[in-house]
C-alpha cells in the first residue's frame, strides 16, 4: 500500500476518532499499517486533547475599542469617498495644474526661442511682450534701470544683427535704443542718493559703448541710413556730456528731453 | 469596565492571570450565517462585533503557535480586525478565506518587520508563560510543547494543523481556506503528522 493510501487511511482514522470509535477499534480496521497508524494518531490524539490558546481579555477588550475607533472614523469621513466632494475636486485641481504646466512649458519654450529674435521675425512681438513683462514684475528701482540699459544693448545688437544680415539700418532699433538708455538714465533719479553716483557712471559707460559701437559702423553705411547713425552719434555724444557735467556738479535734476534726446 | 460596541456588553477583565475570553453568544458551537457576514459588510455594528467575538480566538490560535511572544498573537489578532473593518465593504468570496489571506501577510510582515526567522519563534528562551496556559492532561501536548513543535513545521503544514486538529476543521473547510485540493488536504495533514512525529521523538 502506497503513501496516497496511507495518507486517506490515515485520514478515515481521524475522523473515526473525531467521531467517538475508540483508539483500539481504529487500529483493528487496519492491521498492515497498526503500527504506523498508531504512532500517528496518538499524534492527532495528543494535539485534539491539548488545552485550547485563549487569548486574553483584556486584549480582546483592546482590540474591541480599537475595531469601534475604526468604525466610528469611518463613517464620520464618509464624504471623503463621495463622487462630488472627492474625485470632482481632485480633477479639477488636475486640469488647472495641468494648464498652468502647459502655459508655463511654452511661455518657457517661446522665451527661449525668441532671445535672439530679430525685428520681422515672428516670435519679435513675444520677446518684446516679455520684455515688458519683466519689467511689470521687477518691483525695485534699481533693477528696473538695470533692466532699461539692458533692452537698450539688446536693442543695439539687434541693429548690428540686422545690419549684418540685411544691410539695412532699421531707425526704430536706433529709436528704441536710445530711448531705453534715456529711460534708464530718468530712472537713476528714483534711486537713492548714494546709488546715484554709481548708476549714473554705469549709464555714462553705456553711452560711451554705443557712440563707439555706431562710429565703428558709420564708415559702411551711406546715404539716408549713414544720417540716422549720424544723428544717433549726435544725441549719445550729447547725452555723454551732459552727464560728466551732471556728475563733475553733483547736481541731479529731471532729464531735459528737448535738448539731449531730441531723436525723432 | 465594558465595551458596548454593538449594544453587548463585553467586559473587561483587569486580572488578567488565568482569564480567558468570556464571549456572550453561542456562535461558537453554529458557526457565523451568512446573514451576519452581509450585514458586517454593511459596517453593521452588531454584526462586526459578532464576527470579532467569532473570529477573534480563532485569529489569536493562528498567531499564538508561530509569534514570538502571546503580546505579539494579540497585536497580530487585532491588527487583523483593523483591517478587516477598513475593507470589509469590498469581500467578495469565501470570508474565511479572505480573513485568514489577511491574517497569512499580517504574519508575513510580522516575519518581516520582526526580522524573525520561524526558528526564531520557537527558541526556548523566549517562550513567556501562557496566561490562559489550562493544566494540559498527561497524554496531551502543553501549550508550551505546541508551541515548540508546531513552530518546526512548514507554513502549509503548521496551517493544517491549526485548522484540523486545533480549531476542528473538515476537510473541505480546510481546502476552500486553503485554496487547495480535499486531497491534497489530506497529503498536507499526512505528511504534517508525520514530521511532527519525528518532531517529538527528538525532543
Amino acid at each position: 500500500m502506497n503513501d496516497e493510501n496511507l495518507e486517506t487511511i490515515l485520514d478515515i482514522c481521524v475522523e473515526d476518532l473525531k467521531r467517538g470509535v475508540s483508539f483500539d477499534e481504529v487500529l483493528a480496521k487496519y492491521p498492515a499499517h497498526a503500527e504506523e497508524l498508531k504512532s500517528l494518531l496518538t499524534i492527532v490524539s495528543k494535539l485534539e486533547s491539548a488545552p485550547k490558546a485563549e487569548p486574553s481579555t483584556n486584549a480582546a477588550y483592546n482590540a474591541l475599542v480599537k475595531i469601534g475607533k475604526h468604525l466610528s472614523e469611518q463613517k464620520v469621513f464618509k464624504p471623503r469617498f463621495n463622487l462630488d466632494w472627492f474625485i470632482i475636486p481632485r480633477f479639477a485641481f488636475a486640469r488647472v495644474m495641468a494648464v498652468i504646466l502647459i502655459v508655463g512649458l511654452v511661455t518657457w519654450t517661446t522665451g527661449t526661442a525668441s532671445a535672439s529674435a530679430l525685428p520681422g521675425d515672428i516670435l519679435y512681438p513675444f520677446k518684446l511682450m516679455t520684455e515688458k513683462v519683466t519689467l511689470i514684475l521687477t518691483a525695485n528701482s534699481e533693477g528696473k534701470t538695470e533692466l532699461r540699459l539692458t533692452f537698450s544693448e539688446r536693442r543695439m545688437q539687434e541693429l548690428l544683427a540686422n545690419y549684418r544680415e540685411n544691410g539695412v539700418i532699421d531707425k526704430n532699433l536706433i529709436k528704441d535704443m536710445l530711448d531705453e538708455a534715456k529711460l534708464a538714465l530718468d530712472g537713476i533719479s528714483d534711486l537713492p542718493k548714494e546709488k546715484q553716483p554709481l548708476f549714473y557712471s554705469k549709464v555714462v559707460h553705456f553711452n560711451d559703448f554705443q557712440k563707439d559701437t555706431l562710429q565703428s559702423i558709420q564708415p559702411q553705411v551711406s546715404g539716408a541710413q549713414k544720417t540716422y547713425i549720424d544723428r544717433a552719434i549726435e544725441v549719445c555724444s550729447s547725452r555723454g556730456a551732459w552727464m560728466q557735467k551732471m556728475m563733475k556738479q553733483e547736481k541731479y535734476w529731471p532729464w531735459d528731453e528737448s535738448s539731449c534726446c531730441g531723436w525723432k | 469596565m465594558s465595551n458596548t460596541v454593538s449594544g453587548r456588553k463585553y467586559h473587561r477583565n483587569d486580572s488578567s492571570s488565568g482569564a480567558s475570553c468570556k464571549v456572550e453568544n453561542d456562535l461558537k458551537s453554529q458557526g457565523l450565517s451568512q446573514d451576519i457576514v452581509d450585514k458586517a459588510k454593511k459596517l453593521d455594528q452588531k454584526a462586526i462585533t459578532e464576527v470579532f467575538e467569532y473570529y477573534y480566538p480563532k485569529m489569536y490560535r493562528f498567531f499564538c503557535y508561530r509569534a514570538r511572544t502571546n503580546a505579539d498573537a494579540e497585536d497580530l489578532s487585532s491588527e487583523v480586525f483593523e483591517k478587516v473593518v477598513k475593507s470589509i465593504k469590498r469581500q467578495h468570496g469565501n470570508f474565511e478565506a479572505w480573513l485568514y489571506r489577511i491574517a497569512k501577510n499580517a504574519l508575513t510582515d510580522y516575519y518581516r518587520r520582526k526580522a524573525v526567522r520561524k526558528e526564531d519563534a520557537v527558541d526556548t528562551q523566549i517562550l513567556e508563560a501562557l496566561p490562559q496556559e489550562k493544566e494540559a492532561p498527561g497524554d496531551s501536548f502543553t501549550q508550551e510543547e505546541l508551541k515548540s513543535f508546531i513552530g518546526e513545521l512548514g507554513e502549509e503544514q503548521q496551517q493544517v494543523i491549526l485548522f484540523k486538529f486545533i480549531e476542528g476543521y473538515d476537510n473541505e473547510k480546510i481546502a476552500s481556506i486553503m485554496g487547495k485540493s480535499i486531497g491534497a488536504v489530506k497529503a498536507l495533514q499526512f505528511r504534517a503528522l508525520v514530521a511532527l512525529r519525528g518532531i517529538v521523538k527528538s525532543e
